[in-house]
């Protein structure tokens, strides 16, 4: 049976030239997992649109989408509102309210359910999502991942037929992401909720899928289950983004079914492992740039240390990275690192001239109208570098139209453009697929 | 402390422009004896009799009593010294041509109804101005008159202009 | 020992606003001296004597000031202290400011007390009783300003580490816009969230964890029947131009007693609630 069918939908918006999307012609089956993926860009985010009615974009649209038998356009805001659900990217732009309880109710108020029913439905699914020690707290308090698994909930708390999910896991640490995936797969188990996810980071999604759909500038270009699929992407950049087993699968070509998590990956490999080696380069340990001795650190004066004792020793030349869940304390380090917070105990030497630091949100380094402006605060030769990052194209533009992996490329310019000697990133790679990931690897080989 | 410091010197301010008499001395002192001779008349009927039952019996404050003013004195300075000789409470508020008489006796504005609170007449008729600016001759008689209906029952109906 | 926190919001409301109104509007020292004895306890139950003895000293300046600013602007009464130019100042006012200030100290007291008790959880439910829309729109608005701070906080974080040299009213100018501009593209994202859970539908309810139980309804039911009790047969009291207090009768007597009960229902709720937390802690 079909939850969804999508026949020949072609979709334009208002104000652009080319098909967002074109010909698009897909069964979307009941209680299934379907992954939607593409590069950035490609339509994913539109084709998910187009299924929520509430939030289709405003455009040319041809072609018809049924939901259970019943174009999209006429069933009633209730049974949108109470049957789809739909999750964002941003875990926190989409919290509404301030206080964990209340965002859990927000569906069921909106529905009119009366408070008898809500507070079954809350103790239920507070306990089912683990969120019972969050319950009482303020949304802001919450972690990203704690985030993200409350908007689940909210959406569940209705329980929706069908849950589309935008990149759900891209602003998240793997930890919280593998968490958040294997609660949808639970969900999925449990309640038979049909999902349709959009993801870059595929490596725990792309096991649980019960078919993949990859779509290609507005097209879909393929769709089949996680171990037939690989064949068909042979060749194609989004080759690159798949699980490790699969690539290794789809490089060396094996005569056996392709591996879809590590544990088959190590048996396909096992064989040639004993032949191979991988050497690893020795570091140069003369200059220390940074050195952290006992420091301690806590935000205020009554509440828990962030960093105990902790020692780090960074030299000149090196790709330190830090590794951590969420709340680990490595911002906190970071920031002490270059100086901006005191530790209450310790001792940090900093003997480079010029530490930068790119924050979390690299939005916050831009204040101007557009990016040439904004560089051209630093210095006026900012075009040769900006060249170098390739974002001379992107000058004209203001900084927040800019998509992630642009902006980043854009800050890390911005900071070059001080000429510094330390380059203190926090996660830089965040929200990012795979191919602007890739960029900023490489761009930051090519700085040191 | 900062704080109490400079309440208690503005309250001092305020006070410094000020004399303070026991009210034995306010009562006993003996002002000069003026030129002009008024008579002044306050009574509260209406008011005793839109309180039937209440405390007050009479509405006689004072009747037709003669107080010796000086050269430019107005209707309020009449009040104040009849009022200094006969001991009795009266209450104003605001100064110079605003200068408004709240309550005379014990009895306010007010507390007979909305419309009700003291006016007063020269010779018979109702000034349309503040007791302090209506300067009074030789010979003149003021009267004091509570009213409970803005006038109307002490003979000076409101009239909207 | 706040165990009253744990009633139910529409009583507690309730509670305050009837102490609050009847401590304004009594003007009778009687119940004023209880309201006052009943908020001060109240207080010392929910925040520790340190807090309330730190408070003390400046809710006796507020009570210095109204019991000496009375008689210098009313000059009712009939005992004459002394005469400011041809104004007396009386005992009547002077008392009257006296109980005026007590009223006002007990009014403060009882909002510190409620301010403890009345979180913004409480709040929200009486937002949800009179309108679900307008517990939506003050829940976002909570989650908002706060957040605007902290993004403010950050974007200037960053130019400050970035550039030092500039003026810094400049840098915060520039820092809030872009705050602005960002707070706003979020908003589009928090408006889509809303519609694609319904906020457009019409009936909207409102959730609350707070639930009428049968503790609520005993606490209540003594509540009103003392409330009732205490306002059949006011004791009534003028100060103006003399002191007049009302004969006392049995049912005067009554409500007065049953208004100094109403005032001390916390701390004999805590009492009641300590029996049990006595009975939990033996196990």
């Amino acid at each position: 049976m079909e939850i969804f069918s999508i026949k020949n939908l072609s979709f334009k918006y208002n104000k652009s030239d080319s098909f967002a999307l074109r010909d698009v012609n897909l069964d979307i089956k009941n209680e299934e997992i379907l992954l939607v993926i593409g590069e950035s860009g490609c339509g994913k985010t539109t084709l998910l649109r187009m299924l929520k009615k509430e939030l289709m974009p405003f455009g040319e649209m041809s072609g018809e989408i049924l939901y259970n038998g019943e174009d999209i356009k006429n069933i009633s805001d209730r049974t949108s509102a109470s049957q789809i659900g739909y999750i964002f990217q941003e875990p926190d732009a989409q919290i509404v309210t301030d206080r964990v309880s209340s965002e859990l109710c927000f569906g069921l108020e909106s529905l009119g359910t009366d408070n008898k029913t809500m507070r079954a439905a809350v103790s239920e699914f507070v306990s089912y999502f683990g969120l019972s020690d969050v319950f009482d707290r303020k949304t802001s308090e919450l972690s990203g991942g704690q985030k993200q698994l409350l908007n689940l909930a909210s959406v569940m708390i209705t329980r929706p037929d069908v849950i589309i999910l935008d990149e759900p896991t891209a602003q998240l640490d793997p930890i919280s992401a593998l968490d958040f995936i294997t609660m949808l797969r639970r969900i999925n188990s449990e309640f038979g909720s049909t999902i349709i996810i959009a993801e870059h980071h595929l490596s725990e999604i792309y096991q649980l899928a019960d078919r993949i759909v990859f779509i290609e500038k507005g097209q879909i270009s393929a769709v089949d289950s996680p171990n037939k699929i690989p064949e068909k992407l042979k060749g194609k950049k989004i080759e690159r983004t798949l699980p490790a087993p699969v690539r290794v699968y789809n490089a060396f070509g094996f005569d056996f079914d392709c591996p879809l998590n590590c544990r088959d990956g190590k048996r396909m490999i096992e064989p040639y492992s004993n032949s191979h080696y991988i050497s690893v380069k020795e570091l140069n340990k003369d200059n220390k740039i940074i050195s952290a001795k006992d420091v301690w650190f806590r935000y205020e004066r009554n509440s828990p240390d962030i960093l105990r004792s902790c020692d780090l020793c960074i030299y000149k030349g090196e790709f330190f990275a830090l590794l951590g869940e969420n709340g680990s304390g490595k911002t906190t380090l970071l920031s002490i690192l270059g100086g901006f917070m005191k530790p209450y105990r310790g001792k940090v030497r900093n003997t480079s001239n010029k530490t930068v630091y790119l924050p979390q949100n690299p939005r916050a380094l831009f204040v101007k109208e557009t990016l040439r402006e904004d560089l051209n605060l630093i210095d006026n030769s900012f075009e040769e570098l900006s060249l170098q990052f390739n974002i001379f194209h992107l000058l004209d533009r203001h900084p927040y139209d800019l998509s992630g992996g642009e902006l980043q490329r854009a800050a890390l310019c911005k900071l070059m453009l001080t000429n510094p000697d330390v380059l203190l990133l926090d996660e830089p790679t965040k929200g990012l697929d795979y191919f602007a990931n890739r960029r900023i690897c490489r761009q930051m080989w090519t700085v040191v | 402390m900062k704080k109490l410091l400079t309440i208690s010197l503005i309250l001092l301010m305020i006070l410094g422009g000020c004399s303070v008499k026991s009210a034995d001395e306010y009562y006993k002192e003996t002002e000069s004896k003026g030129t002009k001779t008024v008579t002044l008349t306050v009574n509260c009927d209406t008011a005793v009799k839109y309180q039937k039952g209440g405390e007050r019996v009479r509405g006689d404050i004072l009747t037709d009593y003669e107080v010796s003013i000086g050269e430019g004195d107005t209707v309020f300075d009449a009040l104040k010294k009849a009022c200094k000789k006969k001991q009795i409470q009266f209450e104003y508020q605001g100064s110079g041509d605003s200068l408004y008489i709240r309550g005379i006796d014990y009895l306010y504005e007010f507390e007979c109804g909305d419309l009700s609170g003291w006016e007063y007449c020269v010779n018979g008729k109702f000034p349309d101005k503040g007791c302090n600016s209506v300067t009074l001759s030789d010979g003149d008689v003021v009267k004091w008159l509570y009213t409970c209906d803005l006038g109307a029952d002490i003979g000076n109906k409101y009239k909207v202009k | 020992m706040n165990s009253f926190k744990n009633l139910h919001p529409g009583f507690v409301l309730c509670y305050f606003v009837f102490v609050t109104f009847f401590s304004v509007f009594s003007f009778n020292p009687i119940y004023l001296v209880s309201s006052l004895m009943g908020a001060l306890l109240f207080a010392l139950m929910i925040q520790g004597v340190g807090a309330v003895a730190r408070s003390i000293g400046g809710y006796f300046l507020v009570f210095f000031l109204i019991a000496v600013t009375n008689p210098l602007f009313s000059h009712n009464g009939r005992t004459a202290l002394f005469f400011i130019n041809d104004n007396r100042v009386t005992l009547e006012a002077f008392v009257y400011g006296v109980v005026l200030g007590v009223a006002v100290v007990s009014v403060l007291y009882w909002f510190r007390c409620f301010n403890e008790i009345f979180d913004s959880e409480r709040y929200m439910y009486v937002f949800g009783r009179i309108s679900p829309g307008l517990a939506v729109a003050v829940s976002m608005t909570l989650r908002f300003v706060p957040e605007l701070i902290h993004n403010f906080r950050q974007v200037n974080n960053a130019q400050k580490c970035l550039s030092d040299n500039r003026c810094r009213l400049r840098r915060y100018i520039s820092s809030f816009s872009a705050v602005i501009s960002q707070s706003l593209e979020n908003a589009v994202i928090t408006s889509d969230s809303m519609r694609a859970r319904g906020y457009s539908l019409r009936g909207r309810t409102s959730y609350t964890r707070f639930r009428f139980s049968r503790r609520d309804g005993i606490v209540l039911g003594i509540f009103i029947f003392l409330a009732a009790l205490s306002v059949t047969e006011r004791h009534s009291f003028s100060y103006y131009p003399d002191f007049v207090c009302s004969d006392f009768s049995l049912l005067s007597a009554v409500s007065c007693v049953s208004f100094g009960i109403i005032v001390l229902l916390p701390f004999l709720y805590e009492v009641r609630e300590g029996l049990w937390k006595f009975s939990a802690s033996r196990i």
